[in-house]
């Protein structure tokens, strides 16, 4: 017979009521897609396909979590606690473990239980980058997880889509002047994207502490000037006029190819506090007056991890126990560029604190849009500038262009001008908020 | 004025007529015009403000000495920032400065040409004595519209850190506030520059400023202050703290609330659909602020009192330059940096949500602002058609001539857009109970693409001439909310998601919205700056109040 513990007991029975908590609590959390559901004729996959997809063109359906994590700093300092969102609209060793019980289930989008096991301690940082085409429909639903390293926060979750056009106050996820979810429900946006241009999403619930935790990420609208040869619209577009470079991609509805581009990377500058995210981590009071970033980061990483790709990344850095071993940095800041083409570069800035100067060693940027809108006079004269340094502010972002045909191949460097925050934590000679570019 | 602006083919369309249909605004008096000290008629103005020392409060419960100007009038206390002084294109500018405070000061007006008489030169300018006797009188003339700042010119690290600052607007010839620009008297009215591309419904200024206590404490006491030291703890927004960013005295239609006698100012935007908003941006303080307008982009019109536009000379000469271009920018995230002015138009229309954010039903009540653009169509067509010819020339004014333009005036070509089909006899879509709802895409040329019978209403044959408007009049709102429980609410949610509504709340959640209106928060993007020494939220924070215009067109009876 098994000699238990009065201590042990305790546990088990805590556990017990924590399990029957959750499972009750979960009818909150609640995966809204319209046309997928099973309800409307659809086949509750998760996604709007096939016949679904010819019945309400244009629309699609995202499903994020909003919970906790870890991250790895490039000075592999103890991992950093941080908030993020996950996309819990698939989750794969779910979905592999379904079938291996039973081959005909899987992951059901659907299913409050593996909705919310999906989306514990998944959090990312940068949260996942979203791409989207203008004039499409997006129903985009939010189940805030809980915090699983701090079970006594019982924060709320939003999403603000930083930039929308016409936002309504509903769907603007402004906690103050609207609604935000609760732990363990949902909430289901709906966005018509209508501009195309680089976007930014945020947690805007508590924002000063949520987004020095890491609450953002990329969104891009693609303009309908992208050549679609399924559909029938969009261009092919030589540019300049007369050189025999097409493009098939751009930024903007430019009409002259002007902001055409081949390849397309994010860079997010964002940075953190090492004190205010260790004192989160170990339920001590947050220092918002005294707020000092230490980490300053491309994509939610610091240089080298920010040259490179994610494979060897998690090779270098590891996957953390604490986080589950979930895969937390996967937008890569490597920008790789094959030698003539032109490069699209999101610039964004989340920082709390601070505006960063960013600058391109050896590569000229040119920069064709900032917040969403083509740098153009009224009358329609582009305003397109070439310029080697580019100041970014929190809340801004800007559409950047590199081209590669008059520069030769190897390796260049972006990264801050404020060389203070060329460093990871304390001291270090070059880290932080730089990259390579690779032109090959 | 002659104004024109050069059309260039393609996208587009300037219209400048549109401009003058005005929009019926929520009449709330004392909103949308800047509070200050308004002298802007006749050939002089003239100012007296006296340095002095005194006290603001900040909303964790904590007061914080401050040194700034007093205009000598009502209570005749420093006020934060000090006023704001109005005055009109042209006059002659006289400012007399008085000192109290413990140190000489003085007054610098960057963009000005200042004469001085009076006081002892400084390294700046002529700087006035303490003691309350010396006076200077600083004397310029407002060449050229637009805003700008004032503040000190003498130990500025400490002097304009203790708060001794503030906004001067000078007003353009032609100014009057009563009248829509051009509307009724060619050339007069409410704009920012004197010409149409800076018209302007209602104004509202934002300045930025930040504060390290310790420093004001040091300062109080007489004590020798390293500025170097300058670390803020509290972030102002025209003198305030969130949340008393939004105190204001709507029976006196004021921001000027008695627990609040030094800071005059509050930050509350309030403006209805389609109106256009002129945000006058300043900036003190020692950081780049980053000011994001959550709800639309924005056009930034003007640096340091200079519209951003390309002009000719006109002929003659000595009349006003004519706008041949603009260089507007077309942001949403507006840098205001420590020195600088600029100003900005916003406006919010809904236009393609997708959803009506009303909240109304195809045949129910409709708010005639919802059309955003209107015409006829040209040939008949069948039940089954699937596409249209509609002259993109077509686009023009709504039923009546009150109706909002989307943004520019341009009906997008290349996204699908929502529109309602109905009877020419009827002046609303919603009076018409056969109106069907399409979506439309353009396909060039005038030419569109049309799905027919959506959301609920049934496609039918229409004759030539049948009435099609631009609006999302009636269209489902799209998602399921959660339950209450499941929500947390922020205190200006009305409970409703639609414009002009109210809803259930639980208990002490929400409700403070007096008009229901769509609220927005235009905040700095530094999210340190949104806290009040240490505790959140505070800071540089305000809300706008998006809403519903007046008139609505009433439910087609049944």
């Amino acid at each position: 017979m098994i000699k238990l513990r009065l201590s042990m007991v305790l546990s088990m029975l805590l556990l017990a009521a924590v399990f029957v908590g959750i499972s009750t609590a979960r009818a909150g959390v609640k995966y809204q897609c319209p046309p997928d559901e099973i309800a409307n004729g659809g086949d509750g996959n998760g996604i709007v396909d096939g016949a679904e997809l010819l019945a309400h063109p244009g629309t699609a359906c995202l499903h994020s979590s909003a919970g906790d994590g870890f991250v790895m700093m490039a000075d592999r300092r103890p991992p950093m606690y941080m908030f993020g969102y996950h996309d819990v609209t698939f989750d794969q060793e779910i979905d592999d473990r379904e079938k291996a019980l039973d081959p005909l289930s899987g992951y059901d989008p659907y299913n409050p239980d593996h909705i919310v096991e999906a989306g514990t301690l998944s959090a990312e940082l940068s949260s996942p980058t979203i791409v989207r085409k203008e004039g499409e429909s997006l129903y985009w639903t939010l189940t805030n997880v809980g915090m699983q390293v701090r079970p006594d926060l019982f924060d709320a979750h939003t999403i603000h889509y930083h930039g929308f056009p016409h936002a309504s106050s509903i769907f603007d996820g402004v906690p103050d002047v609207s609604v935000a979810i609760n732990q363990l429900a949902s909430l289901t946006y709906y966005f018509k994207e209508t501009r195309p241009g680089t976007y930014i999403y945020h947690c805007h619930v508590e924002a000063t502490e949520h987004m020095q935790m890491g609450m953002y990420g990329n969104i891009w609208v693609q303009p309908a000037q992208n050549l679609d040869l399924a559909a029938g619209t969009g261009a092919a577009i030589e540019y300049p006029s007369g050189s025999g470079k097409l493009y098939e991609k751009y930024a903007y509805n430019d009409g002259d190819g002007s902001t055409g581009y081949d390849v397309e990377f994010p860079l997010q500058l964002s940075a953190l506090d090492s004190a205010f995210h260790d004192a989160s981590n170990f339920v001590q009071p947050l220092p918002f007056a005294l707020m000092d970033d230490d980490y300053a980061l491309i994509n939610g990483r610091g240089y080298p991890d920010t040259k490179l790709n994610n494979a060897d990344f998690y090779t270098s850095a590891g996957t953390m126990i604490e986080n589950g071993e979930h895969k937390s940095q996967n937008v890569p800041s490597n920008i790789v560029i094959p030698h003539g083409d032109t490069a699209y570069l999101h610039v964004s800035n989340l920082s709390v604190i601070r505006c960063y100067t960013l600058t391109s060693l050896g590569i000229p940027m040119k920069v064709v849009g900032k917040d969403i809108g083509e740098l153009k006079s009224g009358t329609g004269e582009k305003l397109h500038y070439y310029t080697s340094t580019l100041e970014v502010c929190g809340g801004e972002t800007f559409d950047v262009l590199l081209y590669t045909a008059d520069v030769d191949p190897g390796t260049y460097f972006l990264y801050t001008t404020n060389l203070n925050y060329l460093s990871n934590g304390m001291d270090e000679d070059f880290g932080g908020m730089m990259t390579e570019v690779v032109i090959n | 004025m002659n104004k024109k602006l050069k059309k260039t083919g393609g996208l587009v369309v300037m219209i400048m007529a549109l401009l003058m249909f005005s929009v019926p605004a929520i009449t709330h008096a004392g909103f949308g015009v800047v509070e200050g000290n308004d002298q802007s008629v006749g050939a002089t103005a003239n100012f007296s403000l006296t340095a002095k020392q005194d006290f603001i409060s900040v909303p964790d419960g904590g007061v914080i000495p401050m040194w700034g100007y007093s205009d000598n009038s009502g209570s005749g206390r420093m006020l934060y920032p000090g006023p704001t002084l109005i005055v009109g294109e042209g006059q002659i500018v006289n400012v007399t400065l008085t000192n109290e405070i413990s140190q000489p000061t003085s007054i610098v007006f960057p963009g000005h040409v200042v004469k001085t008489s009076g006081g002892t030169h400084g390294l700046l300018t002529a700087e006035a004595a303490t003691g309350g006797i010396d006076t200077v009188v600083y004397t310029f003339t407002a060449t050229n519209p637009g805003t700008y700042t004032y503040y000190s010119g003498t130990s500025m690290d400490l002097q304009v850190e203790m708060g001794l600052m503030g906004v001067i607007i000078v007003r353009p010839a032609g100014f009057n506030q009563t009248d829509e620009f051009g509307a009724v008297t060619p050339g007069e009215g409410r704009s920012a520059y004197g010409n149409p591309e800076s018209a302007y419904d209602v104004e509202f200024l934002e300045l930025f400023d930040d504060i390290d206590p310790a420093i004001h404490d040091l300062a109080a006491l007489g004590q020798v202050v390293d500025t170097n030291t300058n670390t803020p703890f509290y972030w102002f927004f025209n003198g305030r703290a969130f949340p008393d960013t939004l105190e204001f005295d709507l029976g006196n239609a004021t921001g000027y609330v008695p627990w609040l006698p030094t800071q005059p100012y509050d930050a509350l935007t309030i403006a209805a659909v389609g109106q256009k908003i002129l945000v006058r941006v300043a900036a003190a303080g020692n950081d780049l602020t980053p000011q994001h307008f959550h709800g639309n982009n924005g056009k930034l019109i003007a640096r340091d009192g200079r519209q951003l536009v390309v002009t000719v000379p006109a002929v003659p000469a000595t009349n006003p330059p004519i706008i041949t271009d603009t260089l507007y920018e077309d942001i949403n995230t507006l840098v205001a940096t420590p020195g600088q002015t600029a100003d900005m138009i916003w406006k919010w229309t809904g236009q393609d949500l997708d959803w009506d954010f009303y909240g109304h039903s195809k045949n129910g009540a409709m708010n005639k602002h919802e059309v955003l653009a209107s015409t006829t169509l040209a040939t008949t067509i069948n039940a089954t058609a699937t596409s249209l010819n509609i002259a993109l020339t077509g686009w023009g004014p709504g039923p009546d001539d009150t109706e909002i333009i989307a943004d520019d005036g341009v009906v997008p070509s290349t996204h699908t857009i929502n529109a309602i089909i109905y009877d020419v006899g009827s002046t609303y879509p919603n009076q018409d109970a056969n109106a069907e709802l399409v979506k439309l895409r353009s396909t060039g040329s005038g030419a569109y693409a049309v799905e027919r019978g959506t959301d609920g209403s049934t496609a039918k044959p229409w004759l030539a001439g049948s009435k099609i408007a631009y609006t999302e009049h009636g269209r489902p709102f799209p998602v399921i909310l959660p339950e209450l429980q499941d929500m947390s609410f922020g205190g200006v949610y009305s409970g409703s998601p639609f414009l002009g509504e109210a809803d259930s709340l639980p208990p002490g959640q929400g409700g403070l919205n007096p008009f229901n209106a769509f609220a927005h928060p235009w905040h700095v993007h530094h999210e340190k700056n949104l806290v009040n020494n240490d505790l959140f939220i505070g800071g540089q924070l305000t809300v706008i109040l998006i809403t519903a215009p007046d008139e609505v067109s009433p439910p087609l009876a049944p």
